[in-house]
């Protein structure tokens, strides 16, 4: 290889750097997806042990418990994989299919509460929408500030470019724990209800995860 | 195509192609091993050095982004996954390097030099190339003053893909982007450069004719 094309040598600062080199402690994904669950946990447990499941919860239809808490669980691990967990032989998840997981999941949650929600009549309370949707947002909101903080910590730096699509898979994943939670815990019903209030919560998560690491990267490059 | 070869491997100097592989050198740079550290530089740098001067097209910024490189991969080594292919990962680490310096050279107004001068506008002859455009590895200098005339994402597309034998998923988890795009970018970046080169290579050629230029 010519001059002109031969790369230089490595330079006294790097040399000085790695002069100093020690082990690391490197990065096992599932340790990071272990902390995440495990702080999107702390709400839902609490809540439960104060208040136990929600009132109707006996007289649902046992398939539609369990069928729709199993799409929700689906929803969480394969957000969660997507932003956490990355190829076989590779060092990073990727953003861009994490950011399209994100959405498809989200829009999809929302769907499926508006479509397939169904009531125990004279069991399932009701609230006019506005009180409703804010009795579970706040909620919601309680898993998805931890979990997004959590993600960030122990993620914000593993992404050259930032990682906004790792955090808004991230933060859909604590909205759909949010969903999965009230589907055990909230008693209020309705397909709008559930929809966008439930289902909302992996929308809202997706932002907010996306929002947050968007700002965390900002201020890394000033 | 003129100066393009597909899939080329641009090692170059350095390239062991026996021994451990890149990523048993990573884990033992992780471990604390310093000569590990130095392998995967003759190793890798040749491959990051051209790459970086494709994308900034000025040696002295790639000399610079490439040392940034290594100085981020070794601050960076607590991310990396033990068994994984580091190389995708340093190429990303170097993409998002000269994006950020694409974009501070953006945002400063005046360049000068490290004597305080503004910079040597560089010399342009006759037939119109600059006069200090080096070629990239086994990129002949048509090649390189179409890539020049590439938007930014093409150009990263083609040289990921082509030059740099990246897979076209590889390729898009570096650049940030789908493989759908990666893509669609490089297939673009071809169309334009058919354009382009066949009267590029009448104007770079050698002036051994007597024809006159414009």
């Amino acid at each position: 290889m010519s001059d002109h094309l031969a790369p230089p040598p490595p330079s006294a600062e790097l040399l000085a750097v790695v002069e100093q080199t020690r082990p690391v402690r490197t990065r096992v994904p599932g340790r990071a997806l272990a902390i995440l669950l495990a702080l999107a946990a702390v709400a839902p447990a609490y809540t439960l042990v104060q208040s136990g499941p929600r009132a109707d919860f006996g007289a649902l239809p046992v398939g539609w418990v369990v069928g729709m808490a199993a799409v929700w669980a689906v929803a969480v691990a394969w957000l969660l994989a997507r932003g956490v967990v990355p190829k076989r032989g590779q060092v990073l998840p990727s953003d861009a299919p994490a950011a399209r997981a994100a959405a498809l999941a989200s829009v999809a949650l929302v769907a499926l509460g508006l479509a397939v929600t169904v009531d125990a009549p004279g069991h399932t309370r009701y609230l006019p929408f506005a009180e409703g949707f804010w009795h579970c947002t706040q909620y919601a909101l309680r898993i998805l500030v931890l979990v997004v903080a959590g993600a960030l910590l122990l993620l914000g730096r593993v992404h050259p470019s930032g990682g906004v699509g790792a955090g808004a898979a991230i933060g859909a994943a604590a909205g759909a724990f949010a969903g999965l939670s009230l589907h055990v815990l909230c008693p209020f019903g309705g397909g709008l209800h559930v929809g966008l209030a439930h289902g909302g919560a992996a929308v809202l998560g997706g932002l907010l995860g996306a929002g947050t690491f968007a700002v965390a990267r900002a201020l890394r490059r000033r | 195509m003129v100066g393009l070869a597909p899939e080329v491997n641009v090692a170059g100097v350095g390239d062991e192609t026996s021994g451990p592989d890149d990523a048993e050198l990573m884990r033992r740079y992780c471990a604390g091993d310093r000569d590990a550290f130095h392998a995967l530089y003759r190793r890798l740098a040749p491959r990051l050095f051209g790459y970086l001067r494709s994308l900034v097209g000025d040696r002295t910024a790639a000399e610079d982004l490439l040392q940034l490189t290594f100085l981020k991969l070794h601050r960076s080594r607590d991310v990396y996954v033990i068994g994984a292919d580091p190389v995708p990962w340093l190429y990303t680490i170097a993409h998002r390097c000269a994006l950020d310096e694409r974009r501070r050279r953006k945002r400063d107004r005046v360049t000068v030099t490290k004597d305080g001068e503004l910079p040597r506008e560089p010399a342009v002859d006759l037939r119109g190339a600059p006069a200090d455009r080096t070629p990239a590895p086994e990129l002949g200098p048509a090649a390189m003053a179409g890539l020049d005339r590439l938007p930014a994402n093409q150009r990263e597309a083609l040289l990921l893909t082509k030059v740099h034998g990246h897979s076209v998923a590889t390729a898009a988890a570096i650049a940030g982007t789908t493989p759908g795009a990666i893509k669609l970018r490089a297939h673009r970046a071809y169309v334009t450069l058919r354009k382009l080169l066949p009267t590029m290579t009448e104007t770079t050629e050698p002036a051994a004719s007597t024809k006159e230029q414009p």
